[in-house]
């Protein structure tokens, strides 16, 4: 255990403050929660991705002792058709859309027989064509595609440079569907109170869900109150309104109970959002020296049956150009509607993605031109003395335009490729290893938006214990924000952790919020906590000021105590003294960046490749990253590699495969592979700090780092590692066992 | 995710046990390990009236050496068996079978017996006892019986077990001096179901020459299979890489899985095949050594 030191502000290695209480068992997750006569929900989904609902009959499914309530959603659409206003509906009342779509549901006083009931439900489908593959949707329907979004982004002419380019590459790449899969299933509860409700959330948002909530049930925001307390994992996928959410918040309403809903893994498969699922027909245009011109993409992503509620196509386009020069870049989205489960974000929420297909690219222009993979990216990339870089991309939300804020992109890049030691590497592929692998080394440099999104607010207050109590509206699912909120807070005011009390995100307490999700929480909650935390370092000094006789600026804070030239006071005896006159010290602040931070780096990857069997070991995996300032190593560390974890996946192992039907196949832990620790190396992590001028702390996001060009890093290297025996591209991901043996055997000719 | 409702009842021997299925019929069903019997419950993909528990009978874990035979009990768990001196010493193809099987957790309460009755096609222990041409002892109302590996398996989850009868023991050959042996298996991840194992044994004489040889594949078909062509080609050859080779894909020719979503059967032939060479490149190698 490396030595923990310091006084625990900005920057210093603390162990996580939160794992003593989680570890010994003490979290408090929805599903921990003893709520007296509490109703468990249980949801009949549907067994088919496209169908007419033409009955469903209850047979005893009511009449089973313990069971409270049952409801169809042709029956909830008749009592309280406002809830079908908006989007997915809680339950389908006419036709389902995918298969695991609520179709009706069960309240009892345990889940088992909740699930009981279900089985007493039985309903008549009548099915109908399901749509499944995006590519054959847009072969046979053309522009009379049915999407859900459809959009062009870029900037300058790309047809020009490609007619009057050396160089024209053309691929299509593609990108499996999977899912983020956290310990925690998705789990609320919500608990009748005044005209209102009480909901205990495991969600990324609760102010998002707090405002869905509300709206589809017609109630004053503030009669909706949501609290998020221990989350285990997120991703992702706890963020929004789902389907069963409202369905719960509801049925408390309406039967006046406790009403609460786990899910459990077979319907995290079939009904928590999906990801990724994209096809890429990209050109790329270059001179013969390798210097890039233009890019074309065109994204077709299967989106699933409903209008995703946070779109990622877009998140990929403005990722696709990356560190490099372009002079012209194109791209067009299209989300395809088809009969699966909708999509939405998952770790790196579309940056994995655009990342893959632009470093897959290079490496094929290396491959043509004879240029090393190194090389051909140093040749493009953006310099530091072009910083702040105008990339002429259009930001995401149409509002301006993408400007780099800091960094060294070469300096990345050079010292991976030191750290890699890539010559030895080099040196060492050329013949296979005794057992008959071979070894590949794969580069991929990224640049991620990090920080996105409108706003956070930080709240915090003077306890009348001399305490200071922080909050935001960005809860945890894991990531370890009491331990970086609580190091901004130290160092802003001087205190040391045991001062510091971290409260959940509560909608009571923090006014407004946006959440977790991005790689924001560390850039918006943290410097919203910074300034809240400024603004009450002043508001204690004044009134430490006027009971000391003492000039504000003559005063600072100490660990406890304000400090003055003589004396001073405990912060004990100051909140008490505030407290004695019936009032209270507390600071809000909202942060409000005009522009999202952007984080970088540069990962190598080192493998050997079986090319009879097609098992791939990750033998060696070097990380450059630069998020700015570093709040807490550790943390920043563990985002890394954890990050990296859900890079090996997306890149040879998860997979959510659906057969023409709209049948998902890969619906459980036996057919969709997580990797476990045998499966994801221990990365060599290296810091560049490249802070960034747009917040107070000059941090960037570092939750979607590791993952963002882990996919490319380790495609280029399974494909470099088999190209001295004839192998093909690595152009589709995940690349399973049975994809590599086919590189392997590919016998493609440049 | 919640089991339906169910009877739980303890078998206090193997006679009770016997009795309890006579009286249930098939709406019973016997826990050893519960390693799969569990989920699938769980999951509502089976649904016993009666979950007859057989984890209190006494003096059912036996791994012993009988009349050249390795028993093993109907209790024994995996990573009991992993481990046992005796299995080492033994029937080290055993040993290293079980190491493929899941996880430490699940090693540690699944059984032997009980993943020969659940008979899932890509089970270790169900090829391990083919290619040593084992049996399981079962008994049942009238008395106890032995039934021959290969008649034993009789398909995806299907046995030659009767509904009223309870497998005791599986008893496993000792292989003969000179013999090789070894356990490959390829799946996703480790702890995976294997997409395709191998069993492998080869008797080697004191010239080099195969005197005998015994390879069962699991994952490529309804049952575990013995690849009989390839063993009656290596019989009498010298096992040499260009023989064993041409063992393997003798192998393969014989196998016909099918497509599933983890792989083709293209793929899946193409494993059968490296696997099964490379099994009796070790097997081989390790019987020379035996017999050096």
């Amino acid at each position: 255990m490396p030595s923990v030191k310091n006084r625990g502000g900005i920057g210093d290695d603390l162990l996580r403050l939160e794992d003593d209480r989680l570890l010994k068992g003490q979290g408090r997750f929805v599903g921990d929660m003893r709520v007296p006569h509490v109703l468990e929900l249980a949801v009949l989904r549907s067994l088919h991705a496209h169908a007419e609902i033409v009955s469903i009959e209850d047979r005893g499914a009511s009449a089973l002792p313990g069971v409270v309530h049952v409801v169809t959603g042709a029956q909830l659409q008749e009592e309280a058709p406002g809830l079908f206003a908006l989007g997915q509906p809680p339950l389908v009342a006419g036709e389902t859309l995918y298969v695991g779509q609520g179709v009706a549901a069960a309240l009892a006083e345990d889940r088992y027989v909740a699930e009981d009931a279900l089985e007493k439900l039985f309903v008549r489908y009548r099915r109908l064509p399901v749509l499944s593959d995006v590519e054959r949707i847009v072969e046979e329907s053309g522009e009379a595609a049915v999407t859900l979004g459809d959009s062009v982004i870029g900037f300058g002419e790309v047809e020009p440079l490609f007619a009057a380019a050396d160089i024209v590459l053309e691929e299509r790449l593609a990108i499996g569907r999977a899912t983020a899969q956290p310990l925690e299933g998705r789990a609320i509860l919500a608990m009748p109170e005044g005209e209102g409700l009480l909901v205990y959330a495991a969600t990324q948002g609760p102010h998002g869900l707090r405002q869905g909530l509300a709206k589809a049930l017609s109630l004053a925001p503030e009669l909706v109150r949501v609290v998020a307390q221990d989350v285990g994992g997120g991703f992702g996928v706890k963020n929004g309104v789902y389907p069963d959410d409202i369905l719960v918040a509801y049925l408390a309403l309406k039967l006046q109970r406790p009403v609460r809903f786990q899910e459990d893994r077979r319907e995290h498969f079939l009904s928590t959002v999906h990801s990724r699922a994209q096809v890429h027909r990209i050109r790329v245009a270059a001179r013969r020296d390798g210097t890039l011109l233009a890019v074309d993409d065109d994204i077709l992503l299967d989106a699933g049956a409903y209008q995703a509620r946070v779109g990622y196509g877009r998140t990929t386009a403005v990722t696709i150009p990356g560190p490099y020069h372009l002079s012209a870049y194109r791209c067009r989205i299209r989300d395809v509607h088809t009969h699966k489960v909708p999509v939405g974000p998952y770790r790196g929420a579309g940056r994995p993605e655009g990342n893959f297909v632009m470093e897959r690219m290079l490496d094929a222009l290396s491959r043509r031109l004879g240029i090393d993979r190194a090389e051909i990216r140093r040749r493009n990339l953006i310099e530091p003395h072009e910083m702040p870089y105008d990339t002429r991309i259009p930001d995401r939300n149409g509002n301006g335009v993408i400007v780099y804020d800091s960094g060294d992109y070469p300096l990345a890049l050079e010292t991976a490729l030191k750290a890699a030691d890539i010559e030895t590497w080099r040196e060492r592929q050329k013949a296979p290893l005794p057992d008959g692998r071979r070894i590949g080394v794969g580069i991929a440099m990224f640049t991620e938006d990090t920080g996105v999104a409108p706003f956070e607010m930080g709240v915090v207050d003077l306890l009348e214990d001399g305490r200071i109590r922080i909050a935001s509206g960005s809860p945890a699912q894991g990531q370890g924000h009491e331990t970086t909120f609580t190091q901004i807070a130290c160092s802003a005011l001087s205190q040391t952790p045991g001062q510091i009390v971290y409260a959940d995100t509560d909608t009571a307490l923090v006014p407004a919020g946006i959440g977790t999700f991005g790689s924001r929480a560390t850039v918006m909650a943290g410097s919203a906590v910074h300034l809240a935390c400024k603004k009450l370092e002043d508001m204690v000094l004044t009134e430490a000021g006027a009971i000391l006789g003492e000039a504000k600026e003559r005063l600072s804070l100490s660990p406890g105590r304000v400090d003055a030239p003589q004396g001073g006071l405990q912060l004990r005896d100051l909140a008490a003294s505030i407290e004695a006159k019936g009032e209270h010290l507390r600071a809000e602040a909202v942060f409000r960046p005009e522009q999202p931070t952007y984080a970088d780096g540069c990962h190598i990857a080192m493998v050997a490749v079986d090319p009879l069997t097609g098992s791939v070991e990750i033998l060696k995996y070097i990380i450059v990253d630069d998020c700015g300032n570093v709040i807490s190593p550790r943390l920043v560390d563990g985002q890394i590699q954890g990050g990296l974890a859900f890079g090996v996946a997306a890149a040879l192992l998860e997979e959510l495969v659906y057969d023409n039907q709209g049948q998902l196949l890969t619906g459980s832990f036996m057919d969709y592979p997580l990797p476990t620790a045998l499966d994801v190396p221990a990365a060599e992590i290296h810091h560049l700090c490249s802070p960034s001028p747009r917040n107070p702390l000059g941090v960037k996001g570092v939750g979607e780092g590791g993952t963002v060009p882990a996919l490319a890093a380790i495609a280029g290297a399974v494909e470099d590692a088999l190209l001295p025996i004839g192998g093909g591209m690595a152009r589709q991901l995940p690349l399973t066992p049975e994809r590599v043996v086919r590189l392997a055997s590919a016998n493609e000719r440049q | 995710m919640k089991p339906a409702s169910f009877r739980y009842v303890a078998a206090s021997d193997v006679a009770d046990a016997v009795a309890l299925l006579t009286e249930h019929g098939d709406t019973a069903k016997l826990l050893a390990g519960g390693q799969s019997l569990v989920p699938m419950m769980n999951l509502r993909l089976s649904r016993p009236g009666v979950l007859i528990d057989l984890n209190r009978m006494p003096q059912r874990n036996t791994i012993a050496v009988e009349d050249g035979l390795l028993r093993v009990g109907l209790l024994v768990r995996q990573k009991e068996a992993e481990h046992s001196p005796i299995v080492l010493a033994q029937i080290p193809l055993l040993a290293e079978a079980i190491a493929e099987i899941g996880h430490a957790q699940i090693r540690s309460r699944g059984t032997l017996v009980g993943s020969c009755c659940h008979a899932d096609p890509a089970a270790e222990t169900p090829a391990v006892l083919l290619a040593l041409d084992g049996s399981v002892r079962v008994q049942g109302p009238q008395g106890a019986r032995e039934i021959a590996a290969s008649d034993f398996f009789l398909g995806y989850f299907q046995t030659a077990l009767a509904p009223d009868e309870v497998a005791t023991d599986l008893l496993f050959p000792i292989p003969a001096q000179g013999t090789g042996s070894a356990f490959l298996e390829f799946a996703r991840r480790h702890g995976d179901f294997a997409l395709v194992a191998v069993a492998a044994l080869v008797h080697l004489d004191a010239e080099g020459a195969v005197q005998g040889a015994a390879l069962s594949l699991a994952g490529v078909g309804p049952s575990p299979l013995r690849a009989t062509g390839a063993e009656q080609f290596l019989i009498g050859r010298r096992a040499e890489p260009a023989v064993l080779l041409e063992a393997a894909r003798i192998a393969a020719q014989g196998i016909e899985p099918t497509d599933d979503v983890q792989a083709s059967a293209a793929y899946r032939t193409q494993l059968a095949q490296t696997l099964v060479e490379r099994a009796l490149l070790i097997a081989a190698s390790r019987a020379a050594r035996e017999v050096a």
